[in-house]
């Protein structure tokens, strides 16, 4: 990476960058085969008065949440999701994180449109329900 | 991910000490429970329950068609209890199990997958499943399944338990893809097929 391109990163901010990732993230969980829905988060709708896991300001995608981990660079991603009937729940669980994955390099690739900052991308699959 | 990580994050306290899955049940179980009646938290998460239910109704009604009302009114109702079952899932999620192997990192809740067995229980004839634990033997499993079901006279009890066990023990390898090392079948009720209890 160019020191032009790390610093163009580095004027990229967590919050930019997790919006980004999360959307990326989101799309491809989404059109992946065997995929009924993204955890659409009515649980947050109802909990009324009880603090938000995120700050109000912070972008939400329902069903995907972006953590940046300790180190520089290094993210998580976290994907909720309901599998469809019909559909084993492993085989769409691991072919959700590897389109996620693949999606993230293509866009976050050094020569990708959207290199800034992602090192390194961890990505946890969760199976909430059966639709 | 440790195993459970999250196991009830998603439901968390009010700040009256209740979590939002004890104000709805303790709501259903008893309505004049009298701390929910003094208390602002629940009584706030409660309005909140009901302008969702309001707002499914509304949105099922809104498109209903008057020359099939009847049926309509129970489509309403089936919606209305999916889209409940679906926050219900959301708030009670249950342990988190893992699928596949720990290099995987995917994972599914015990409500999703005791979703697909008592699915799969259900599709014996006048079979009725309850209750549903997941629980592992070891942090990778296999995983074990408690299930209460009821079922109609016309079961043999030990052919019923057995039954059940095949289609449990089915689902969890073609509809989950986990291992299931041992099916516990309690049969808490007998249903006269007839409409009548049974004596």
């Amino acid at each position: 990476m160019s020191g032009a391109q790390q610093a163009e990163g580095r004027g990229r901010t967590d919050r930019e960058l997790r919006a980004l990732l999360q959307r990326t993230a989101a799309d491809a969980a989404r059109n992946t085969p065997g995929v009924a829905y993204l955890r659409p988060g009515l649980g947050d709708l109802v909990r009324g008065t009880v603090p938000l896991l995120a700050a109000a300001d912070e972008p939400r995608v329902a069903g995907v949440r972006a953590e940046p981990d300790d180190e520089p660079g290094r993210w998580r991603l976290r994907i909720h999701l309901a599998v469809r009937r019909g559909h084993r729940a492993l085989d769409v669980a691991r072919a959700v994180r590897a389109e996620v994955l693949a999606a993230v390099r293509r866009a976050y690739a050094p020569e990708g449109p959207e290199h800034h900052g992602v090192a390194a991308l961890a990505v946890t699959v969760t199976v909430t329900d059966l639709a | 991910m440790a195993l459970g990580d999250d196991a009830y994050e998603e439901d968390p306290a009010l700040p009256c000490g209740r979590t939002l899955s004890e104000v709805w049940e303790k709501a259903e179980e008893t309505p004049d429970d009298p701390h929910a009646a003094g208390c602002p938290h629940c009584q706030e998460a409660l309005t909140r329950l009901g302008v969702l239910d309001d707002y499914v109704r509304e949105a099922r009604d809104s498109t209903a068609d008057e020359a099939a009302e009847a049926a309509d009114a129970a489509a309403t109702e089936r919606l209305t209890a999916r889209v409940m079952d679906l926050v219900r899932t959301e708030l009670r999620p249950g342990r988190t199990l893992p699928l596949g192997e720990p290099a995987d990192d995917v994972w599914i809740t015990e409500a999703a997958a005791a979703k697909a067995f008592r699915a799969a229980a259900e599709t014996l004839p006048a079979v009725y499943a309850g209750s549903c634990r997941v629980a592992l033997t070891a942090p990778e499993g296999p995983m074990t399944v408690s299930m209460e079901v009821e079922a109609g006279l016309r079961w043999e009890l030990p052919e019923l338990a057995e039954q059940v066990r095949r289609r449990v023990r089915a689902a969890a390898d073609e509809a989950v893809g986990v291992t299931v090392s041992a099916v516990d079948v309690r049969i808490v009720d007998l249903i006269d097929e007839s409409g009548e209890e049974p004596a």
